[in-house]
């Protein structure tokens, strides 16, 4: 320290002059002791800056720090042992300079001299979880600057070492999940360069160990992940703690697969063959069949008998519970998009003789890929072979194509016995208690059908449409029937009225049978099965007339739902990503699942899954039965004014109003109501008569509200219900009169609306029409409604019992007189009769019966009068 | 070096944006950004204070991310916050934070707290975003916005402060699961000892946690 200080520090640190005095503390601070250890800790870090401004601005910098092989310091003083402090900022610092470096010869005179590589092996101290943290970024950053030049730096081809990545993937399973994250990046930029020497290396010497672990790890995780959703507590609604703790234990096990998935579909991305292939072979052998094929179609006796783990898993038998089998087998659908990984499992899944119990060779054309295999299978080819000549022999005569031979021919040589897979997944599709495994049954057919690096000649003519007579009769005809049975069945279960499919498990179904049938819009189905689709649908329908007539929020029910439908289609991948499925399907709202994925719990949900039900089932049979819709949507929304379109005012009534903004300013505007919607417009500057539209709403998504002390003051609530938005307006008129006047005339308005709406429903539902006269008559408040509802209800009530008032307003501006007498006497007669007006009122208010209605009349319109003359 | 928690971060958003320059001013006060220096880092940590617990922030770069699927992914995931940067000297990077914000959402845990960074704020000759569009963007979706200068360090600290400061409220919730490390939260080595108190966070030449 005392040496050092009679140096004179320069003033400016972008300079040449400042690296050589950092050059003069270094060399005079060779061993680190405690007390010169914040000076080298500064000057390293000055070091990265001064380097990276010369790198950028004076070449003459670099040229310095290389002549005096400054490099040589780091590794000195990181081969002591320097303390975590010290080796932290030289880590820092080496991150610095080749993050940052731009010269190239610079970069590689850095690299040459093995430098780089020894402070890789150096063994650091990893427990401190700061220097881990910045070795591994360090080497990340070098793993960046990785193509066919720098290579022979990092992997020494002689001396087959390379330190860069076998010391990296040692931190493949650290705890820390960014630790592992850039192991995993490090690892992707290796597999990406293209050094055949190098790649060689990293099949021969590290593949096995490294993943190997890779696929073990998934493999225990895989199980973990079984065991965690099997142990579920057994009344799921109840014990919301415990089972907040299963949620998030799975949400987290399911989330880490997804990333192994998609990372080794990013390994195998790179396109890499060498590496690929031992790694599909891992794949296969350690984790897809003996897990998930195994768990399908337990074998009848176990060839493959390797490890302790695997042991261990035959004992208990099926290894792991199909729902999640078939889960976790969709999710590799979903995600791998690498032909050499898909096709072999999708073989296992469909084709009769990879998993038959006698052992039959594959098909002659797919011999290359027989290392998926197990080894027994090659002795037998030989003999298949005869076998498969003699069959093509007997084929030759028929009219076919060489490759329809060929996949005839391995339908013969099983016997037409379907895969034992299909069949397991065929019986999962079998709705008993619980819909989830028909749910991931279905989604696990859908995700192979629509993963496009998997040949369609594996499921051609299954989940594909039939296209041609000819071919149709020859393969996989009968799975597809049985597949279109058991969707068919589905749909039918969907429509019983003790509900036990989910909604999302029906529009699967649904998805998938689409698929089956319609290709480029016709329809290959059969008459039988579109007949019991139609029963289904006629089972729900007096579910939903019941429905219809007891709930008295049917309508907003049923345009939520439709609504719902059509915002977005299902996406399968997203879908799947929700580790709640594997649950049991919950019933209760608490547990914040939406309802299409849980049962429904209550009538108004009962109500809505019923609706969803029925306007799936409808539209399907519509597209199969290639008719157009006509009857929905209820309103067509995009048919409202839009903002600024000319409208014939001609023979509408206008009320004058003021519009007030939020700031309190006021815009003049007219009132009307045209067709059904309420619009607020101001004159046209040119036609006599017309007017531009400023506003509109259709009357049915309008709330009116009276404010109590403002008499000329209408809230005007529109709902947007696609977007479930509301937009509030305040409108003030130029008196009372004109104020109620309109208040009436946009309640009418949306009674008539609601009106025809219904009818319009209770015309899908084939109802009637006596039975529509009972129409949501009920209006009892309910208390389990939501607030919205509540809303909704309010504003129908009343509308019902001032209904009338239009008339007597008209009869009080003609003859005030006769009205002002006639109000008197009937509150005077009201005042001496209590007793009446408390039978009037419960029945006025709760009931809308027409019967009714006049006596609400005769009550209303003197009331009206009474408040008229006051003012 | 002891700490209460551990709270991961990583910072995202357009290239150029000062990312990098954000981290270094933040764990390496010392950096003057002169002479149009732009220095890329891929990964800091610092200890700060919040209500007096030592806290310790990791800041992890996701340069290079974009080629890998599965790589996005894990880094979202294994983040506890997450500073969203644009530059409000061009509009692009601003137009770009709804793409950004999206893939954060869908990638993450739910309880990762975002924050919204206008960087450069000393560069207002050249604004082209104004700073209530970015108190309205994040209005909108729910974020804590802050206009920063990586250059003279103006609000950087804060920012990242803040951030801590929200994630920490949200363990004392009860809404992180601190026990499960891959929310990118981490309880301290020596958690239980409460004396253990730093001397605010200012003191980085001091303790042995460098830049």
């Amino acid at each position: 320290m005392f040496r050092s200080k009679k140096l004179v520090k320069p003033d400016n640190l972008h300079s040449l002059e400042y690296l050589k005095y950092i050059y003069t503390v270094l060399s005079k601070n060779q061993n680190v002791v405690d007390t010169n250890r914040t000076l080298l800790v500064e000057s390293f870090r000055s070091m990265a800056e001064i380097l990276i401004w010369g790198d950028q601005n004076s070449p003459a910098v670099f040229e310095y720090f290389l002549e005096n092989n400054m490099f040589n310091y780091f590794l000195h003083i990181l081969n002591q042992k320097c303390g975590n402090y010290v080796c932290v900022q030289l880590l820092q610092t080496l991150n610095i300079i080749f993050e940052n470096i731009k010269n190239k010869t610079a970069l590689y005179y850095l690299l040459s001299n093995n430098h780089v590589n020894s402070i890789i092996i150096n063994k650091l101290d990893f427990s401190d979880e700061d220097v881990l943290a910045y070795y591994i970024s360090f080497l990340k950053t070098l793993s960046f600057k990785l193509n066919l030049n720098t290579i022979h730096f990092f992997y020494n081809e002689t001396t087959n070492d390379f330190p860069l990545y076998t010391e990296a993937i040692k931190f493949f399973n650290h705890p820390d999940s960014m630790v592992r994250t850039y192991v995993r990046t490090l690892t992707l930029n290796v597999y990406r360069v293209e050094d055949e020497s190098m790649l060689r290396f990293i099949r021969d010497k590290t593949c096995a160990p490294y993943f190997g672990n890779l696929v073990w790890f998934m493999g225990k995780h895989v199980l973990e992940l079984d065991a965690s959703a099997r142990a579920k507590p057994i009344d799921v609604d109840t014990q919301k703690n415990i089972q907040d703790q299963y949620r998030v234990k799975l949400a987290d096990l399911v989330s880490s697969h997804l990333d192994d998935l998609h990372y080794l579909n990013d390994i195998l991305s790179s396109k890499v063959d060498m590496l690929n292939e031992v790694l599909v072979d891992h794949l296969m052998d350690k984790l897809f069949v003996p897990y998930y094929i195994h768990s399908l179609a337990p074998p009848d006796k176990y060839i493959i008998v390797e490890t302790e783990e695997f042991v261990d898993a035959v004992k208990q038998q099926p290894l792991m519970n199909s729902d999640i089998c078939l889960f976790l087998l969709t999710q590799v659908f979903l995600i791998i998009h690498q032909t050499k990984l898909v096709t072999p499992l999708a073989k296992y899944l469909l084709e009769s003789n990879f998993s038959a119990k006698n052992k039959i060779a594959e098909e002659t054309k797919l011999q290359n890929e027989v290392s998926v295999l197990p080894e027994k299978e090659n002795e037998e080819k030989t003999d298949i072979e005869s076998t498969d000549a003699f069959n093509l022999k007997s084929l030759t005569c028929m009219n076919i194509t060489d490759e329809e031979k060929e996949i005839l021919l391995s339908k013969n040589e099983a016997d037409c016995v379907h895969s034992r897979c299909l069949e397991s997944i065929y019986s999962q599709l079998i709705i008993e208690k619980s819909d989830s495994s028909a749910l991931f049954g279905v989604c696990l057919l859908y995700a192979i059908s629509e993963n496009s690096s998997l040949s369609k000649e594996y499921y051609e003519g299954f989940l594909t449409p039939i296209k041609s007579e000819n071919s149709a009769s020859l393969v996989h005809c009968d799975e597809r029937n049985e597949l279109i049975d058991k969707l068919v069945d589905i749909i039918t279960a969907a429509s019983e009225p003790v509900c036990y499919v989910r909604s999302v498990t029906l529009q699967m179904a649904i998805t998938l049978l689409k698929k089956l049938t319609i290709h480029e819009e016709k329809v290959f189905i059969s008459d039988r099965h579109i007949a019991v689709i139609l029963n289904a649908k006629e089972k729900i329908l007096p579910l939903l007339r019941q429905f219809f007539k007891k709930e008295e929020m049917f309508l907003e029910l049923f345009e939520d739902e439709y609504n719902e439908m059509h915002k977005e289609i299902l996406n399968v991948q997203r879908l799947l990503s929700d580790s709640t499925l594997l649950l049991p399907p919950a019933h209760s709202p608490m547990t914040g699942i939406p309802l299409s994925k849980r049962l429904p719990c209550g009538d108004v949900e009962r109500t809505r899954h019923f609706i969803c039900a029925f306007l799936n089932i409808r539209k399907l049979l519509m597209t199969f039965e290639e008719k157009e819709e006509t009857q929905l949507p209820l309103v067509d929304r995009t048919k409202c004014f839009v903002f600024d379109t000319p409208i014939n005012l001609n023979g509408n009534d206008l009320i004058t109003c003021m519009i007030i903004a939020e700031n309190g300013a006021k815009t003049r505007r007219y009132l009307s109501i045209i067709s059904s919607q309420l619009v607020l417009v101001e004159p046209h500057s040119r036609f006599l008569g017309w007017g531009v539209c400023k506003l509109s709403c259709y009357l049915h998504d309008a709330e009116v509200t009276k404010i109590d002390n403002e008499t000329k003051t209408l809230h005007i609530t529109m709902h947007d219900t696609k977007y479930k938005t509301t937009n509030t307006v305040k409108l003030i008129f130029d008196d009372h009169i004109r104020c109620n006047a309109a208040r009436q005339k946009l309640l009418n308005g949306r009674i008539k609306a609601r009106r025809k709406q219904l009818n319009q429903i209770a015309n899908l539902l084939e109802m009637t029409s006596c039975e529509t006269n009972y129409a949501p008559c009920n209006n009892t408040l309910k208390q389990k409604h939501n607030l919205r509802s509540h809303f909704a209800d309010v504003a129908v009530h009343t509308s019902n019992v001032i209904m009338p008032c239009p008339i007597s307003m008209r009869s009080i501006n003609s003859d005030e007189c006769s009205a002002e007498s006639n109000c008197s006497s009937v509150t005077h007669s009201r005042d001496q009769s209590p007793c009446l007006t408390s039978i009037n009122n419960p029945e006025c208010s709760n009931s809308q019966k027409p019967s009714s209605l006049a006596q609400c009349q005769e009550k209303t319109e003197p009331k009206r009068k009474g408040r008229v003359e006051n003012v | 070096m002891s700490y209460a928690y551990l709270f991961k971060y990583i910072i995202i958003g357009d290239t150029g944006v000062g990312k990098s320059c954000l981290l270094l001013q933040f764990t390496d006060k010392r950096f003057q950004p002169v002479h149009d220096l732009t220095i890329g880092v891929e990964f800091g940590a610092r200890l700060v204070a919040i209500e007096t617990k030592p806290i310790k922030l990791q800041i992890w770069d996701t340069a290079g991310q974009e080629a890998f699927r599965s790589i996005t992914r894990s880094y979202y995931r294994g983040a506890a916050g997450a500073l969203l940067v644009y530059d409000i000297t061009r509009r692009d990077t601003f137009n770009h934070l709804t793409t950004w914000l999206e893939d954060a959402r869908q990638h993450s845990n739910s309880n990762m707290v975002i924050m919204l960074i206008g960087n450069k704020s000393d560069l207002e000759a050249k604004r082209e975003v104004k700073k209530e569009e970015g108190e309205a963007f994040a209005r909108e979706h729910g974020l804590v916005f802050m206009e920063t200068s990586a250059k003279t360090s103006d609000n950087v600290e804060e920012a990242f402060i803040n951030t801590a400061k929200e994630i920490y409220e949200k363990i004392q919730e009860g809404v992180f699961d601190i026990n499960n490390e891959a929310n990118g939260i981490k309880i301290g080595p020596q958690h239980s000892t409460g004396n253990n108190s730093i001397p605010g966070g200012n003191n980085r030449s001091n303790g042995n946690g460098c830049c």
